[in-house]
């Protein structure tokens, strides 16, 4: 998965609902199978909370997953 | 079915590929003295290409100007299609593709690679010797008497000629330009003894030349290598010692002749390997089963020049080939080859040490039904091999940590409180019965098991226990034996608590799985006790027709069959028709081996297959069956339905979710332990009474993406006090996840006025979220 890729919510203001600080471009690392990747997402920068969106998720990361589990 | 277990050494695939016989040549290839791959050769003329069918020849054929004119078509003899309406007209088709298309291409001429031979006589023999090793780069010389101005091919002996001048000079052109030189001599002793002083390897064709030339008599030839006690002189071309011989024959012997002047040539063995020349028997198995009557188009003395009739005659051929178990099978159809293929490929499989197995999903996708194997003439177990496979996998920690775990989890459930549960019968201490309706059933016909268990206790002496629980085959389906026999086993301490009783069951891949224990339970199916004890079911209004579908765990059950068989039909049935592949060699629905969990489209295809065989609704006896075929849009019934309907139209009903089956487990426990044993039951975790509603769409996402409600309802109520959760100020909505296992779920939801949780979408990922940083 590319560093630096930016995945955000198709809509929506999100907020994180805990603080209710309005979410901003942030990083995530995402670790699968002692593997590790930094990628773009929307993130609470108080609470440190990542949202992951639902394309993100049904997609790269689905099919990063897959490979990996190949390997 | 008893696990071969092999590890997956060399010569376990070699044994393995041996049984599959798809590659074995085809009949019309295998009788050929020189193989020639006359099925490609017919798929091309079939198509209308002449000269793509020419170069097709002229791999395999030698001076094929000539033989493809006066070849005797001995593979017309044992053609496939012989049996049926009358052999291929190969030989025609030979003559017509000689005749209307010329060679392709430039020839070739080999760079010289120092290596040199000698013929004498232009017969067949020599000829193909002539051609064959030029093709190796030799350079030949043929020699031909003096008093002939030119080369004269000499096919006297050969009875379909005569041939053409111009087509025997063109030949003699083409072989020239290959590399070989015709040299007038007189073809005398003296010039057979010149050469082999000069250490040139000689062969001598009789089919052209007087043996009376030769030191030794020619009967004193090897057969394998063609020698003389000579050494250096291979001689050739009167097989059987007739005056007449055969182009074929005489070819062949020119080949072998050339086979082993190369080998003479190159101090390679004279002997090794050569049982494939000449004719070869084949272990190929073509069925004649569905092919449409069409009787030769071309026939003897006919002028086979008319384009239309040998594309017609062409089109005749079967192009044998096995591919039994491939066309019943959609998994073995999916993936593009054959079971040789695909030992092959889990072999390599195992083999890679860093990269991508990309064999996995092959492995993974066998419904393990065993279909195959009974269709296969040489029973290839592919079941056994992606099943001996999957536990090297999870031995190994290769498998695919998400490939299986929807099941596995789905296990566990039923190996749970919520619904694992194993009762005697309330009014005995002791049970002679015990109802074993399997996981499955339970999760999808709940009232039915409870009417069962009640109609057993009525009717059965002796006390009738029953047991609530998975009988471990989505273990032994994953290749996890070590789950699989923790289940079974505690399974089977629990019920010897009962005394030893007899085991009704319900569901025949229980019956099949339990069965393969080393000490299986005494089994008896439902079907039969139902039988013996002349149940007959209430027909529903207005059924009149069934199909009756064997589920593929049955194939194994004839017992059950034929119990099943005996309860479907009543004075109300009509016509009960079945499914092609049915009883013994019944396909499967695409739930077996955990398929759908793998790859659910491939699932769904399977589904689809099996309803599209069925004619009427279908009835069935496997709780998967129905729902599979259900699913697939197909009426579809449960033989329990009809017994005892809850529904007015059992073959109606839509096929129950995930979530409605695991809840559907969780209640038929409960409502067992309070009728018959006044117990409460085993309470429900609190988060499953947060109330969800969602609309069909976001249903049917969800059973896709094997998210349950109770999914859903555990990140609900963690979301508040410890879970992550997002606001949507617009749309008055949160997003909401929660890490259960090794899965996250996300789900975006919003509170509804009655309290509800309005569910939008679910979703899950297997990767973890670490370290979270604002933007550098």
């Amino acid at each position: 998965m590319q560093i630096n890729q930016q995945f955000n919510p198709s809509k929506g203001s999100w907020q994180c609902a805990r603080c209710r600080t309005p979410l901003e471009p942030g990083h995530v690392a995402l670790n699968y199978l002692e593997n590790s990747f930094r990628v773009g997402v929307l993130v609470c920068p108080r609470c440190r909370q990542a949202l992951i969106p639902e394309d993100m998720a049904t997609g790269k990361m689905l099919e990063v997953e897959k490979l990996l589990e190949d390997k | 079915m008893a696990i071969w277990d092999f590890a997956m050494e060399q010569s376990e695939l070699r044994k393995l590929e041996h049984l599959c016989i798809q590659e074995e040549w085809a009949y019309c290839r295998a009788a050929c003295p020189l193989h020639i791959d006359a099925r490609s050769l017919c798929q091309a003329l079939a198509e209308g290409d002449v000269n793509k069918a020419r170069t097709i020849l002229e791999k395999t054929m030698p001076i094929a100007g000539i033989l493809g004119r006066i070849c005797e078509a001995p593979c017309e003899l044992e053609c496939k299609r012989s049996e049926a309406d009358g052999a291929v007209r190969i030989g025609l088709l030979e003559q017509f593709c000689v005749k209307n298309a010329s060679r392709r291409g430039k020839p070739m001429k080999v760079p010289d690679r120092g290596r040199y031979a000698a013929v004498l006589g232009c017969g067949i023999s020599g000829l193909t010797v002539a051609h064959d090793l030029a093709r190796k780069g030799y350079r030949i010389q043929v020699y031909y008497p003096e008093s002939d101005a030119e080369p004269q091919i000499s096919l006297e002996k050969h009875l379909p000629g005569p041939v053409e001048q111009s087509v025997l000079t063109g030949e003699i052109a083409h072989l020239k330009k290959i590399g070989v030189h015709f040299i007038p001599a007189k073809c005398d002793r003296q010039l057979l003894a010149e050469l082999l002083e000069k250490q040139t390897i000689v062969y001598v064709g009789i089919d052209a030349m007087d043996a009376g030339i030769l030191p030794s008599p020619p009967d004193q030839r090897d057969p394998v290598t063609l020698g003389t006690p000579d050494k250096g002189v291979f001689i050739g071309g009167f097989p059987d010692g007739s005056a007449a011989v055969r182009a074929i024959d005489a070819a062949c012997e020119g080949r072998r002749a050339a086979v082993s002047i190369d080998r003479l040539t190159q101090n390679a063995s004279l002997y090794a390997d050569r049982g494939r020349e000449g004719p070869v028997p084949t272990r190929l198995v073509t069925s004649l089963e569905g092919v449409e009557t069409a009787a030769p188009v071309l026939a003897d003395g006919m002028d086979a020049g008319k384009p239309s009739l040998v594309q017609k005659e062409a089109a005749r051929c079967l192009s044998c080939e096995c591919m039994v178990c491939v066309r019943d099978c959609v998994y073995l159809e999916v993936y593009g080859a054959y079971p040789k293929s695909y030992a092959r490929q889990i072999y390599n499989n195992e083999s890679i040490v860093k990269g991508t197995r990309k064999a996995n999903p092959l492995i993974n996708s066998c419904m393990l039904c065993g279909l195959c194997t009974a269709l296969c003439p040489n029973d290839f177990p592919m079941a056994d091999l992606c099943l001996g496979a999957r536990q090297r996998m999870v031995q190994g920690g290769k498998m695919p940590p998400s490939a299986h775990d929807f099941a596995l989890k789905d296990l566990e459930f039923s190996r749970s409180d919520a619904f694992f549960m194993v009762c005697g019968d309330p009014d005995h201490d002791r049970c002679q019965w015990l109802f074993f309706p399997g996981c499955q059933l339970c999760a999808t016909h709940p009232e039915q098991v409870a009417d069962t268990y009640a109609w057993l206790r009525q009717n059965l002496a002796g006390g009738v226990g029953i047991a609530l629980a998975c009988c471990g085959a989505p273990a032994h389906w994953s290749g996890r034996q070590q789950i699989f026999t923790e289940t079974a086993e505690n399974l089977t301490t629990e019920t010897e608590k009962l005394g030893h009783p007899r085991w009704i069951m319900a569901c025949p891949s229980c019956q099949q799985t339990l069965g393969q224990l080393d000490s299986p339970p005494s089994q008896v199916s439902l079907w039969e006790i139902f039988s013996r004890e002349g149940l007959k079911p209430p027909s529903p209004k207005g059924q009149k027709n069934f199909c009756l579908v064997d589920p593929c765990s049955a194939s194994d059950l004839p017992l059950v069959r034929q119990a099943t068989r005996h309860l479907a039909r009543n004075d109300a049935t009509g016509k009960i028709s079945e499914p092609r592949l049915n009883a013994d060699v019944a396909a499967c629905c695409g739930y077996g081996g955990l398929l759908a969990n793998v790859d659910p489209n491939l699932a769904k295809r399977a589904a689809e297959r099996r309803a599209t065989e069925c004619q009427d609704d279908a009835l069935t006896y496997c709780a998967m069956c129905r729902e599979q075929i259900a699913r697939s849009g197909h009426r579809a019934a449960h033989i329990l339905d009809l017994f005892f309907p809850h529904a007015d139209d059992p073959f109606e009903r839509p096929a129950a979710g995930l979530s409605e089956s695991r809840m559907n487990r969780r209640r038929l426990k409960n409502e067992l332990l309070k009728a018959y044993w006044r117990e409460a039951g085993t309470e429900p975790p609190d988060y499953l009474s947060i109330a969800l509603q969602m609309s069909g769409q976001t249903r049917q996402l969800l059973e896709t993406r094997r998210i349950l409600d109770s999914d859903i309802q555990q990140v609900l109520a963690a979301a508040e006090p410890e879970g992550q959760q997002f606001y949507d100020p617009d749309s008055e909505t949160y997003l909401s996840s929660r890490r259960l296992g090794d899965v996250t779920f996300w789900v975006h939801h919003a509170q509804q006025t009655d309290g509800r949780q309005w569910i939008y979408t679910a979703y899950s990922h297997r990767m973890v979220i670490g370290k979270i940083s604002r933007k550098d």
